[in-house]
């Protein structure tokens, strides 16, 4: 199986800050599916800016907690936003979501394994 | 590290990436603010002053180069440095921050461990080049403020280097290969000498430099510059390098000279002023005591009277432009100084013999004599002149100034308008003076201040038609004194005025009297001195006079000497006019004795012409009749009244009663006498009651 998460960063990120990093993981879990739901609407609606925005977003939230995947699909669908050109979309967003789903997980296993 | 944590302000639109950020560095002591958009950032940078900011490129409302310009626009003179979040896959952004003013960039994913100390590297650069750009600043002000420039001369190789200031002062454009000889190349040849030396002492072992000299630029402009300077040497004494800094110091030297300067020169006329004069006449008794030198000290009768009516502002000028003259006649080698109000002082260091100083003397006098104009008026002064000759009267400075001045006092005692040398009778002349004068402050209320009078009698009937008031002191221990020797007295204390009025009044008083024994044709002559003319409001006093008596001007008669009525024949002839507005009759007493312009004598508001005794002494020659003769048909064909004066024999009167003389005066008639005598001389000439004159 592939590596969903940068365990060896989030040890260094546990190192530096500690016990700070569950509430940080916690945090993560509570935002990024709002995050997320603004991204659907924002294709929904064909709106590439906002595409391209909750993308970055999401890229880059999810790139501080280590994940490896999503950050990929998310700068994918960031050039779609930025291009202008969203009409594929859809299938990249369940994509994203799946990952999303996959890492959640992976998360949680690691607050309850790690605090 | 500092006490007060430092602030780094976190902007990014990301929750998850903003509170990581804001966890990791606080755990570094940092302290932390967010903002989770570009414009937000802006609004806390302003507010927090952090010393980093952290900023991500793309956010909602404005991004990050939008907020980085904005700050950078904000905060001009600092460099407050900002990391630019951004992705690894996206080197466009990268570039972009760069232009916008961004200092560096922190790749996503961060690197959390390195985060801290990349963080605290930046902060700390950032300080380091503030510090660095401030004390440079201040620095660069600093030498700019003191005017200062260092150099460095590299001896073995002839190479002077140094900050652009430094060779500004030098007047030498800032290359490189400039030679020492070079680099001093704009100082005054007069102090090359100096630094000359200055640097011979360094190479010998003098490791501390300073020295002050000058430096002329294309235009002439004279700089002063001091130098200090520390001296290297090699390990055998060899010297190696001087290392200095040099200082603007013209501003200084030009408040010391100026200080020095105003202490020993008189503001107004720019003078010597009397401390320097002492000190230079000091110094020239100790020096040149062979040679022969005088001190000629000065000032200008009157001086008083003539500054209250020039008012301040033009007597002021007047002095300015006595100065000039003083200047301008004078010698390259004398010495000039204003020791006083209107007193002047010139030390001839040099002359050849009495003779040339004589000329000298004169010839400066003479100079001085011609009018001055002021308020396009042209204004004549005399002066009293005192001069002491040394080694002869005087040893040193003190005794040369103060016999000098004694002589003046003479002068002016003696009536002014003259020079005289100082003579070794003056000393006990001058105590005897003093004494006197003392005196005379007292005789007024002492009454010993009298008025005589003399009769004068109508040519052909030989009966007194009137009298000359004359005024004398009897002295309790003296006996009487002459009014040679205390009028001048009275003049120069300025008691002239008191003993003026009172012999006025004196003279009005007996005038009365006579005038109401039947005498009701007399007259009264009243002398007027000089001084009373300036020091007074003569003609106030004449009207308070007529005002106070019965008697009808007419026979009351003014007289005033001829050589005065000239001295300043404009501003008298005024005063004159306006006391025969009045009444009174006038009269120029002495007349033939000074220089008379037959112009102004026309002009003269006068009654009367009193032929002084000298001619009628001479009346035995030929030449003496033919000048009274002359006289008296001049006062005749100006339609003037004239009196001859010391008559004391028989062929006098018959000579000036055939050229049809109008008064007489002289001892064949009467000497002065006191006032009840005179009354009892005019009662020999009473006649029956009912006759007339």
């Amino acid at each position: 199986m592939s590596q969903i998460l940068d365990y060896d960063n989030l040890n260094m990120l546990k190192e530096v800050i500690g016990d700070d990093l569950k509430s940080i993981l916690e945090s993560f879990n509570e935002i990024t599916p709002t995050v997320i739901d603004q991204l659907e609407q924002a294709i929904a609606q064909q709106d590439a800016p906002e595409v391209r925005h909750h993308a970055h977003t999401l890229k880059g939230s999810a790139a501080n907690v280590g994940a490896i995947a999503l950050p990929s699909l998310c700068l994918e669908m960031e050039n779609m936003g930025r291009a202008g050109d969203i009409t594929h979309a859809a299938d990249l967003f369940a994509q994203i979501k799946d990952s999303y789903r996959t890492l959640s997980d992976a998360v949680n296993q690691y607050i309850t394994t790690e605090f | 590290m500092d006490q007060q944590p430092n602030k780094i302000l976190v902007v990014d639109d990301d929750p998850i990436t903003r509170i990581t950020l804001t966890k990791v560095l606080e755990r570094s002591g940092f302290e932390i603010f967010q903002a989770d958009n570009g414009r937000a950032g802006l609004n806390q940078f302003i507010k927090q002053h952090p010393q980093l900011v952290l900023m991500d490129a793309l956010m909602p409302e404005m991004n990050g180069y939008e907020a980085i310009t904005a700050i950078r626009n904000y905060e001009k003179d600092r460099a407050v440095p900002i990391l630019m979040l951004t992705s690894l896959d996206d080197m466009e952004s990268v570039d972009k921050a760069f232009e916008v003013g961004a200092t560096d960039f922190v790749t996503k994913p961060i690197n959390w461990s390195l985060l801290s100390q990349r963080v605290r590297y930046a902060i700390r650069t950032s300080q380091i080049e503030d510090d660095l750009r401030r004390s440079k600043a201040q620095l660069a002000y600093a030498q700019k403020l003191a005017k200062l420039g260092y150099w460095e001369w590299d001896v073995i190789n002839d190479v002077v280097t140094g900050s652009d200031s430094a060779f500004k002062l030098f007047n030498i454009p800032n290359q490189s290969h400039i030679s020492m000889e070079r680099f001093l190349s704009s100082v005054l040849s007069q102090d090359l000498t100096l630094l000359h030396q200055t640097i011979s002492e360094a190479a010998r072992g003098q490791s501390h430099l300073e020295v002050s000299f000058r430096v002329q630029n294309a235009h002439n402009i004279i700089t002063h510059i001091e130098c200090l300077g520390e001296v290297h040497y090699s390990q055998d004494q060899q010297m190696q390098r001087i290392v200095g800094s040099a200082q603007d110091i013209t501003r200084l030297h030009k408040a010391e000279s100026m200080i020095d300067y105003q202490s020993r020169h008189d503001n107004l006329t720019e003078l010597a002023n009397r401390t320097y004069f002492s000190e230079e006449l000091n110094r020239h008794c100790q020096q040149a005591t062979q040679q022969t030198s005088a001190v000629i000290i000065f000032d200008i009768d009157r001086f008083k009277t003539i500054n209250d009516n020039l008012g301040q502002t033009q007597g002021d000028n007047l002095l300015i432009a006595l100065a000039q003259r003083i200047r301008r006649i004078t010698r390259d080698g004398d010495f000039i100084a204003r020791l006083g109000s209107d007193e002047f002082a010139i030390l001839i260091r040099t002359y050849k013999d009495t003779n040339e100083l004589n000329q000298l003397v004169n010839r400066f006098y003479q100079d001085l004599k011609q009018p001055f104009v002021v308020d396009e008026q042209e204004l004549f002064l005399t002066y009293s002149m005192g001069i002491t000759i040394f080694p002869e009267d005087a040893q040193d400075a003190d005794s040369s100034l103060q016999k000098a001045n004694i002589a003046r006092g003479q002068a002016k005692q003696m009536g002014g308008n003259q020079s005289l040398f100082y003579r070794t009778e003056m000393n006990a002349q001058a105590k005897q003076q003093l004494l006197l004068e003392n005196d005379l402050r007292r005789a007024l209320t002492l009454n010993q201040i009298e008025v005589f009078f003399q009769p004068q009698v109508d040519c052909q009937t030989l009966r007194p038609i009137g009298a000359e008031a004359l005024v004398r002191w009897i002295h309790p221990d003296i006996g009487m004194v002459s009014p040679v020797t205390f009028i001048p007295l009275a003049e120069s204390t300025g008691l002239i005025v008191e003993i003026g009025r009172y012999v006025m009044q004196e003279s009005v008083r007996q005038l009365e009297k006579w005038h109401a024994q039947g005498f009701d044709h007399m007259r009264v002559g009243i002398n007027l001195s000089a001084r009373q003319f300036s020091l007074t409001d003569l003609v106030l006093d004449v009207e308070q006079l007529l005002s106070h008596t019965s008697i009808p001007p007419k026979y009351i008669d003014l007289e005033i000497t001829e050589s005065f009525a000239m001295s300043n024949a404009d501003h008298n002839i005024g005063i004159l006019n306006s006391l025969k507005a009045m009444g009174v009759s006038i009269s120029i007493d002495d007349f033939g004795t000074g220089y008379s312009s037959l112009a102004y004598l026309h002009k003269f508001p006068i009654d009367t012409i009193k032929i002084d005794r000298s001619f009628i002494l001479n009346l035995t020659t030929k030449e003496g009749q033919s000048i009274a003769k002359t006289i008296i048909a001049m006062a005749d064909a100006l339609d003037l009244e004239v009196i001859a004066e010391g008559i004391e024999d028989e062929e006098q009167l018959r000579f000036l009663q055939e050229k049809n003389c109008d008064i007489l005066q002289g001892f064949k008639f009467g000497k002065p006498m006191p006032a009840n005598d005179f009354i009892a001389y005019l009662n020999q000439f009473k006649l029956p009651t009912g006759a007339t004159p």
